[in-house]
């Protein structure tokens, strides 16, 4: 009789259902309100013989009804009735995620924001609290999520200070602060659309003063929605700003335009208004190749290009070889190219880089203002003299990805050329080893000069037997990023010895060549040691180790060891407390556990306390600590909580190996 | 008496006299700057006349501060008793080089109505007092983030001054901003 009676009600349920659909609410109610009658009955019935597995379900059931009934009401715009039935749920069911969710929508169509982010909280709370478990993929545990992501956006939106002010005085800052400030306030509250798209419209004052703050629209972006209409109004606006202010304010550009439409596109920016940046960011497939062009038709793009400091741009290779390009940009300071794919994939053009730039570019020109070259490329190409030192005596900066080195040898003075600068990056650039550094020091160059140094991705191969006449020197390297990269321990510990004065920040992901854990390895050589790692950086400030090789638990424990003998040195030589703090420890990607690591920084201090008796609360401290993708959940406070960190990431963490710098 | 712990006394502009650490009112730039021939006994030379007292350190070193009020200043000089310990970076042009998470303390700190927030901005500006700055306008800049033009006035009580054809001007000029 009971099973005829449930699925009477979920007939009832089915029925309402598909006249909600229908926008049949006042039949749909009739419906869910005949359910409801069917389900007390029942329960009447069980309450009387102490049936509880059947309670619970007419339970859910009604939970359901409910909710569907208050969705009826919400949209027949009886709100009262939706708010009865929402708080209804909440009361049969107070941990049923759906009574929140449903109360939380009335109370938002009602205008009540605040409640109703007070009502998700509520939630949260009640369900944290009996301890349900909300994990895993069960209809629940997606109610939970949502609710909880639900929660986060309102308390976005909701600022519970602005309430409580809103019963005091509330004051207009464009009135009372002045306009340095304001800029401030708004340069944080928003991006560029933002301000234009809401500030603006406050009121007079408001868009007075904005119009008035030319640095808000420094940095413009036009993107996607790029149609012509709509890059001429953005034009028509940047000559209005333009005008208000002398000299022209703009900063920098940056144009994403689909194809097709490049030319008129870059012929308006360009030739209508006497409009320059200092920075622009082109991403047309062949808009170099365009750019250039204009530049040599049209008076306005050439005064532009004149003042262009840093030029980023992505062209295929034909067309940012078929034009001596250079000559026009005395004033350029950052060069960003991005080479992409060709469409026709004509062989004849992947000829060296450097041969066909080498050919193009006027051999006597050069480029004396140029301090940073960025050269990213799809495609395999070969490194070649078109970055002589004579052409760009001042370049300082110098990042290459993704290009090929075999024929390296065949450039004139590549064993000197690394001797020049202070940042160098090179990411997954073929026939490229660490030795490359020993033999520019073979050669007599020194690296002293280098501060920032990322070698990612080297290849394994070896390109002939390491022949060691003179030390690498590093000693003013601050900034060391291996990521990916073949090098023995011995090396590292040799880079680090020689810049232990001045190494702060240290990336050593995925390294190939040793392993964290001792273990795995035999040979002392290849043995890591974090003590001896931390007596060679005195100033470590950030450390980031991803994809360890046998980065485990086990070594997190002679990493806590390490540092407590540290800590605990330094205090008895010291005689005043000290803790070994971080900005930056990033563990990601590794085998360890949670466990493991509330296990290491709790040592820690257990250790340090026990020796020196004199620790502080926290002896091993990190301001921000990334853990992603070792299955740490995103609403876990431990740490912070324990002051181990002041931040803790675990979520969307980009793998070292995948960055661009 | 040594120079870390002289006594710096700040009179408001309603007449309030705050003594505090010469520590903590060097957390303003401006005291800091103010203050720095002051307590080097031997360095006579380069010192100003309102500085070249006789007996310098048995007296507190007074200093008007005629553009805050009292129960403003009290607010900062709390803020500032807070981080006394707390180095915070900057670089040549003095900005602040890390940004600092804003803990609980500040949060609960700049939950103040709008008028002391504005008179915190202002001192903090006043003071040279960056992280204290930064953290207020951000308190600010949180109010307006994210919220429609009718909120915004609503939080900060402005009424709507424009016409229906001037809105639809604005938004005209500014309609390439608007996502479709």
């Amino acid at each position: 009789m009971e099973h005829d009676q449930y699925k009477q009600i979920d007939q009832l349920i089915t029925e309402g259902c598909r006249d909600f659909a229908r926008q049949r609410y006042d039949l749909a109610i009739h419906h869910f309100t005949r359910g409801m009658n069917s389900c007390k009955y029942i329960e009447q019935n069980a309450a009387s013989t102490g049936n509880e597995t059947l309670s619970k379900i007419i339970l859910n059931k009604l939970v359901a009804l409910y909710d569907y009934r208050a969705a009826c009401y919400e949209k027949q715009k009886d709100l009262k009735k939706a708010y009865l039935d929402a708080t209804k749920i909440v009361k049969i069911a107070p941990t049923n995620c759906r009574g929140y969710l449903r109360l939380c929508k009335v109370r938002l169509a009602r205008g009540e924001n605040r409640k109703a982010l007070e009502t998700l909280e509520r939630g949260v709370r009640v369900i944290k609290r009996e301890g349900l478990d909300v994990t895993g993929t069960s209809p629940q545990a997606k109610l939970f999520k949502r609710m909880v992501e639900e929660r986060d956006a309102l308390s976005a939106k909701i600022i519970v200070p602005i309430d409580r002010i809103t019963e005091k005085r509330c004051l207009d800052p464009a009135q009372h602060l002045p306009f340095e400030i304001l800029e401030k306030i708004l340069r944080k509250a928003g991006n560029t659309k933002f301000i234009l798209r809401k500030c603006m419209y406050v009121s007079k004052r408001w868009t007075r003063a904005i119009q008035a703050m030319p640095s808000l629209f420094q940095d413009l972006e036009l993107l996607r929605h790029g149609s012509s209409s709509s890059i001429e109004a953005c034009l028509s606006f940047l000559n209005q700003v333009g005008d208000r202010h002398s000299p022209k304010v703009f900063q920098s550009l940056k144009v994403v335009v689909p194809q097709g439409k490049n030319e008129e596109s870059l012929r308006a920016l360009l030739t209508r208004y006497p409009i320059s940046f200092l920075r622009l960011h082109i991403n047309l497939p062949d808009s170099l190749y365009l750019f250039f062009l204009m530049v040599l038709n049209s008076e306005n793009a050439r005064s532009f290009a004149q003042t262009l400091t840093d030029l980023t741009v992505q062209a295929s290779l034909p067309k940012l070889c078929s034009i001596s390009w250079m000559s026009f940009l005395p004033n350029l300071r950052t060069l960003d190219l991005r080479v992409v794919q060709d469409e026709t994939k004509d062989k004849t053009v992947l000829k060296r880089f450097g041969e066909v730039l080498d050919e193009t570019v006027d051999p006597s020109f050069s480029c004396p203002q140029l301090e940073e070259i960025i050269i990213t490329s799809g495609i395999s190409l070969r490194f070649g003299g078109f970055l002589s030192r004579e052409r760009f005596p001042n370049v300082l900066t110098l990042k290459l990805r993704h290009l090929n080195f075999n024929s390296l040898s065949e450039f004139p003075d590549w064993h000197s050329f690394f001797g020049y600068y202070e940042t160098i990056c090179l990411q997954n650039c073929d026939g490229l080893s660490f030795d490359l550094f020993e033999e520019t020091a073979n050669n007599g160059a020194s690296s002293s000069r280098l501060k920032w140094l990322t070698f990612s991705n080297g290849t394994t191969h070896l390109r002939q037997p390491f022949k060691q006449t003179q030390l690498l020197v590093f000693n003013k390297l601050e900034y060391l990023n291996l990521t990916k990269t073949q090098i023995s321990l011995k090396k590292i510990y040799q880079i680090l010895s020689t810049a232990r004065d001045t190494l702060t920040e240290i990336n050593l992901s995925d390294i190939k060549g040793f392993s964290f854990t001792r273990l795995l390895f035999a040979s002392p050589d290849s043995e890591f040691s974090w003590k001896l790692f931390l007596q060679n950086t005195p100033n470590l400030k950030r450390l980031t180790v991803q994809e360890g090789a046998g980065l485990n638990d086990h070594s997190l424990k002679e990493l806590g060891d390490a540092v407590a003998d540290f800590v605990s040195a330094k205090i008895l030589s010291t005689g005043s407390s000290y803790s070994f703090r971080l900005e930056l420890l990033d563990l990601s990607y590794n085998d360890i556990t949670r466990r493991g690591l509330i296990g290491m920084f709790q040592n820690v201090d257990y250790i340090v306390k026990r020796r020196t008796e004199l620790a502080e609360p926290v002896s091993f401290f990190a301001e921000t600590l990334v853990l992603g993708g070792i299955g740490m959940r995103p609403e876990d406070e431990f740490f912070m909580k324990s002051g181990f960190c002041s931040r803790c990431i675990v979520h969307r963490v980009t793998r070292s190996s995948q960055k661009y710098e | 008496m040594t120079q870390s712990d002289m006594k710096v006394v700040l009179i408001s502009s309603d007449d309030e006299r705050f003594v505090v650490d010469r520590k903590v009112a060097e957390k303003s730039l401006m005291i800091k700057n103010m203050l720095k021939h002051v307590g080097n006994n031997n360095n006579d030379d380069d010192s100003d006349e309102e500085e070249d007292d006789d007996d310098q350190n048995s007296e507190p070193y007074e200093i008007p501060i005629s553009s805050v009020r009292g129960s403003v200043m009290k607010h900062v000089l709390d803020w500032c008793e807070h981080y006394k310990n707390v180095d915070f970076p900057t670089n040549d042009d003095g900005d602040l080089i890390a940004e600092h998470p804003v803990s609980d303390w500040d949060k609960e700190f700049l939950t103040v109505d709008q008028e002391m927030l504005y008179g915190i901005i202002l001192a903090a500006n006043y003071f040279n007092i960056k992280p204290l700055l930064d953290r207020a306008c951000q308190q600010v800049a949180n109010m307006i983030k994210g919220k429609s033009p009718e909120e915004i006035r609503k939080t900060f009580n402005i009424s709507n001054d424009f016409t229906a054809e001037e809105e639809a001007a604005i938004r005209r000029e500014n309609e390439w901003a608007e996502d479709r």
